[in-house]
């Protein structure tokens, strides 16, 4: 077991450092001049050219590779350029490891920026995570208790409405009604939940809502079929057939069962929403990670724009080898195989 | 492995193929020497490497002639599964070679592999799995015409062709259209059988097809089978655990232990003085439709499991659980059966046992009279059998 | 758990009117309907089936498939869900019958009184939990006893069965089980609240030669030890000669014959019980040309034949006094008689045909 989380775990290093170099060869390899966005409009070739030189893109990419990786690890500055520093210290920004890179465009270090949105999207993903698996695989459980009938019937019906609204349409009507128009809640803002845990309840139900809508008709569905499956297996009529009451079959032997590979795909998708949870930020103006990337792709930020996909491949591997992981521990066939 | 016929040199080893007049009995079609298939293992460690494989067919050696049917019985696990799909190339021989129609077919690849297809096909147990509930019947019988290539059938061609096949196996032409679910087990059978011989193979492996059906609808695949086989001069590699099917249409059979035959000769024969003694507690082990018969029958029960194929015990693999070696055997015989490995070898006409004290033929016996040597029972045996084209058992 | 729909007859008068010939009745089955109401109509799986079982003595039911032998297992073991089947009739297990008990009795007797072995032992078991957590499930719903006294229990019934170092197989989880020690610990779960009947639906059919010879000499060991009546279910004939007393056969849901072991299988007098000999390869006989399968296809459970549900597949019409009769009027069934038939061919010309006729030719 031990060894199996160890082997997960280095596979999941070699991966994350293989997505680090892609990342870095499609961004810097794009269109985009970032030295011309930094330095601004009106530059001239000279000037653009001095910018470049001073923020480094004049080096190869495996160089300036190179320098990231080592930035990594190791303090760096901005710009790197022992002249200025020797001129005019107080114009460069140190970076201490881990350093991401440094935004000219918000004129401030990139794991500042991160650091400060990172916690908000966080809350808000876990919070939607608690809704969806709370209210995804009750309904779903329930449904497929009553399978055929009208709790079934109501059930997938809702599930298919909300799976059929796009999320920032759930969004603007929640915050249009709920928040303004009949100010159930007040409107959405982000409070910190070590805070005034009341507050961040309060506070961020709706965003958590919005993100967790489409999950949760999801999920409706996904525990309707699992349960479904399960309790057509064989091994449910054995568990009756030693006299066990139908609450012990449902609650020990087919939920067992059924979560399992729930569990699997909830962990995944946890990954991939706080990997991207762009559209809702946006809507509610929570100044998270997802907003973060809207803004840096639209104005061209580079070093921004890299960290963030790195992170967000870093949620999504982590939540894979722990879904992994975890998964060989409730599936004993697993371990074997 | 050195095994019984390859070790003897053998002027008849590459008969000449002559596709179209093989029909006379005796016509070497298949020749397999030491067939091996083992599968790779990884360990559990932090670190992985290779661990002994599975050896799952571990030096297989037989012939089969054109028209013939060979039984493949055994345990659950002994490999009769993996050696008929290494037969046919499904999986890649790790070593050993495959002779057929006088051309070695081992690890054939491409263009070949296709065409060897339309010549070898196979039978699968499961008649609900192997069929894809997708597809039209029609579709899935006429595949084979799409993927060979080879006979030159177009269009609305091949749904005459299929029609006509579907009538030769006992279906209703007219369900062309219709769909696996809509078809009984045995009918779903059929459906296999009619995909599968659809080119005409001249090998048809088939595993365990009607091990999933009840009695009377085995009596009517079973019999479709022989049919067919009489029609069209196929060999059959007949995969069960069922020995009284297996009896009833093999001509030979073969009996597997971890991979291993143990034992392969003349049906007959076998079920009537089965030299070895796993097919000795194999055969005793087979429930008999009579009650009185049943109750003063004598079995052995074999004791303990199959052992794993990863690691087969020393010398004879059957040792652990023969009832030879632990209640006949003297100290010094044992050993011998702890340490050396019996080959497959010829015991009397047409016989051949991996034992090192395999039981005295009592019809050998009887017709020489008492007091008679076996060993030249067995030299002449050997003799009448070492006819210059060297088919194995024969 | 079950539809109950028990028709005028009270538990007393039917217990009190039944010769016991099998001895002290243990199991007693009457008229047992089990229909399942689906979109293409009724299927009619078992359509009045009676038997009765006595203690210490084994059952075996054969039929072509699906003729209602498990349906039959499950309906006696109260596994069928109210909302998808009606059942009907008479279960009466020591008197008491099970269709019309409370669903805090019935789980009572299930796996205490009567307890079951499935077909496929790997499927049977839950994959999640050890072998002998599941056992120690079965031991603890019916006695209040600690984890480690059921356990103690549970490894001495591993024991039993013949698996070797339980102490330590016991904390492994079916996929590590082999098929026929899956199967051993199935039988030992079953066995583990000494119930008084088991029943075992195919309990040999997915396993190999070498072990079910095994499993069954386990089976009938454990019957002479604890004396409990058995129900064995299958296809294979050859299981059912070597372990069974008596024989009941299916077809469509129905009994078609019913004796001791030696009657049906050396006078059988069902066309049914005949072809199902027949069209079986005989490994203790001299090998048949030819295999004789029953001709034609299992009847719809829908809408059945009409009559004797065989008619459309019997070759034996012609020998019924009045042969319209076979497909108008379904044949009687007397369980009280020692060798019930349900055949509407005079009973000495039936054993006429299969001493002249289909005894010389098996
Ligand atoms: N792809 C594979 N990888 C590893 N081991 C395998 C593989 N396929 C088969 N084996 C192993 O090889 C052995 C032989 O398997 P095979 O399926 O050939 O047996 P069999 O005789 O057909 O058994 P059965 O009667 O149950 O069908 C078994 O131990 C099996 O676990
Ligand atoms: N839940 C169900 N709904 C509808 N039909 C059912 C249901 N369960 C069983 N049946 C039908 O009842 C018939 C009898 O089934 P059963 O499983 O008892 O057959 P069987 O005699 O055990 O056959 P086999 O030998 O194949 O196991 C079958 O035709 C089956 O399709
Ligand atoms: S009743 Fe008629 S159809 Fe039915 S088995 Fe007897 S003879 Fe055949
Ligand atoms: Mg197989
Ligand atoms: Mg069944």
């Amino acid at each position: 077991m031990f060894a199996f989380a160890v082997r997960r775990s280095l596979a999941a290093v070699v991966m994350l450092i293989v997505m680090s170099m892609v990342t870095f060869l499609l961004f810097i390899a794009s269109a985009t001049d970032p030295a011309r966005i930094a330095c601004g409009k009106n530059c001239t070739p000279a000037q653009i050219a001095d910018v470049k030189h001073s923020l480094g893109y004049d080096k190869p990419i495996y160089a300036q590779y190179g320098l990231f990786v080592e930035g990594l690890v190791h303090e760096r500055n901005f710009p790197d350029d022992p002249a200025i520093e020797k001129n005019a210290p107080q114009t460069i920004v140190h970076c201490s490891a881990p350093c991401f890179g440094y935004s000219h465009i918000n004129t401030a270090l990139v794991s500042t920026l991160i650091a400060q949105r990172l916690p908000v999207s966080v809350a808000i993903a876990i919070f939607a995570f608690v809704l969806w698996m709370v209210f995804g695989v009750l309904s779903g459980i329930v449904a497929a208790l009553f399978r055929g009938r009208w709790p079934d019937k109501l059930l997938v019906g809702l599930a298919l409405i909300g799976y059929s609204f796009p999320t920032f349409f759930i969004g603007l009507v929640l915050y249009q009604y709920v928040a303004l128009k009949w100010q159930i809640v007040p409107v959405p803002e982000y409070i910190s939940i070590f805070h005034d845990p009341i507050g961040f309840i309060r506070g961020g139900i709706l965003p958590a809502l919005t993100l967790a809508m489409i999950y949760i008709a999801g999920y409706v569905r996904i525990t309707r079929a699992y349960m479904l499956e399960a309790m057509g297996e064989d091994y449910l009529r054995t568990a009756r057939a030693k006299g066990l009451t139908e609450r012990k079959v449902i609650f020990k032997h087919t939920l067992r069962a059924a979560l399992t590979p729930i569990t699997t795909i909830a962990g995944l998708d946890l990954g991939a929403l706080l990997a991207g949870a762009a559209i809702t930020e946006t809507v509610f103006n929570f100044n998270g990670v997802g907003k973060l990337a809207v803004q840096s792709a639209v104005n061209g930020d580079l070093p921004v724009n890299v960290a963030i996909v790195l992170i967000a491949a870093t949620f999504i591997i982590v939540a894979n080898v722990l879904v992994d992981v975890l998964y060989a521990y409730i599936d004993p066939r697993v371990r074997y195989a | 492995m050195a095994d019984p016929v390859t070790s003897t040199p053998n002027p008849g080893s590459a008969p000449t193929a002559d596709p179209a007049g093989t029909t006379a009995d005796g016509d070497l079609l298949l020749r397999v020497r030491g067939l091996k298939k083992h599968f790779p293992l990884k360990t559990q460690g932090l670190i992985r490497r290779m661990a002994d494989p599975v050896k799952a067919v571990d030096g297989i050696s037989f012939d089969l002639n054109a028209g013939e049917t060979l039984g493949l019985v055994g345990e659950s696990g002994c490999g009769k599964s993996t050696a008929g799909r290494t037969l046919l190339q499904l999986l890649e021989p790790t070593a050993g070679t495959i002779t057929f129609e006088g051309r070695d077919i081992t690890g054939v690849h491409g263009d070949d592999l296709r065409h060897l297809r339309s010549e070898m096909q196979m039978v699968f147990q499961d008649p609900y799995g192997s069929l894809n509930p997708r597809h039209t019947i029609g579709s899935i019988i006429g595949a084979p015409y799409m993927i060979a290539k080879t006979k030159m059938v177009k269009g609305d061609s091949i749904k005459g062709e299929v029609q006509s096949l579907m009538e030769r196996v006992g279906l209703n032409p007219e369900h062309y259209n219709r769909y696996p679910h809509e078809f009984s087990g045995g009918q779903r059978q059929r459906i296999g059988i009619a995909r599968a011989i659809a080119l005409r193979p001249k090998l048809l492996v088939c595993d365990e097809p009607v091990s999933a059906l009840d009695v009377s609808i085995q009596a009517q695949v079973v019999n479709l089978l022989e049919d067919l086989q009489a029609e069209y001069n196929m060999a059959y590699v007949f995969v069960a655990h069922d020995l009284s099917v297996v009896r009833h249409i093999s001509d030979r059979v073969a009996v597997m232990y971890l991979g291993k035959i143990m034992e392969l000769a003349d049906r007959d024969v076998l079920y009537a003085a089965p030299m070895h003694p796993y097919t000795h507690a194999l055969m005793s082990a087979v429930p008999v439709p009579d009650p009185r018969k049943e109750t003063r029958r004598e079995r052995i029960l074999l004791i303990g499991d199959l052992p794993s194929p990863i690691n087969p015990p020393s010398g004879c693999v059957f040792h652990t659980r023969c009832p030879k070696y632990r209640e006949v055997l003297s100290e010094n015989d044992k050993q011998r059966c702890v340490t050396e490995f019996p080959e497959l070898e010829l015991k009397a006409a047409g016989h051949f046992a991996a034992c090192h004290f395999p039981e005295v033929r009592s019809d050998i016996a009887a017709a020489e009279g008492a007091g008679v040597v076996v060993e030249q029972q067995i030299a002449t045996a050997i003799e009448s059998v070492a006819v210059p084209d060297g088919t194995l058992g024969l | 758990m079950s539809e109950h729909r028990t028709e005028g007859t009270t538990v007393s008068e039917l217990a009190s009117n039944r010769p016991h010939h099998l001895g002290e009745t243990f199991l007693q089955v009457e008229d047992l309907k089990v229909h399942f109401p689906t979109e293409d109509g009724i299927v009619r799986s078992v359509d009045g089936l009676s038997f009765d079982l006595a203690k210490g003595k084994t059952l075996g039911i054969v039929g072509e498939s699906g003729s209602g032998k498990s349906v039959t297992s499950q309906a006696i073991m109260g596994l069928h869900r109210r909302t998808r089947a009606q059942v009907s009739g008479q279960i009466l297990l020591d008197g008491e019958d099970l269709l019309t008990v409370s669903d805090a009795r019935l789980r009572k007797l299930r796996g205490n009184d009567v307890a079951m072995i499935f077909q496929d032992p790997l499927s049977a078991l839950h994959p999640y939990y050890t072998i002998g957590n599941q056992i120690v499930e079965a031991y603890q719903v019916h006695h209040d006893v600690s984890k480690s006294v059921a356990r103690k229990r549970v490894v001495e019934m591993l024991d039993l069965v013949g698996i070797p170092n339980p102490a330590r197989r016991i904390d492994q989880y079916p996929h590590e089980f082999s098929g026929g020690m899956r199967q051993r610990a199935m039988i030992a779960m079953a066995l583990v609240n000494d119930p008084k009947l088991l029943i075992a639906d195919e309990p040999t059919t997915a396993l190999d030669v070498t072990v079910q010879a095994q499993i069954l000499h386990l089976l009938t060991d454990l019957q002479q030890e604890f004396g409990s009546a058995i129900i064995i279910i299958t296809h294979d004939l050859g299981v059912v000669a070597e372990v069974a007393d008596d024989i009941l056969v299916m077809y469509a849901g129905k009994s078609v014959e019913r004796g001791d072991v030696d009657t049906v299988f050396y006078n059988p007098e069902h066309p049914y019980t005949w072809g199902l000999l027949s069209s079986m390869p005989r490994i203790d006989r001299d090998r048949q040309e030819r295999l004789k399968p029953i001709r034609g296809n299992p009847p719809s459970l829908i809408n059945p034949p009409k009559g004797c549900a065989f008619h459309p597949r019997c070759d034996f019409r012609k020998e019924v006094n009045d042969s319209t009769r076979c497909a108008t009027e379904v044949p009687l069934f007397d369980a009280e008689q020692p060798h019930p038939v349900r055949c509407h061919i005079d009973p000495p010309r039936r054993r006429e045909i299969f001493d002249t006729v289909i005894q010389p030719s098996l």
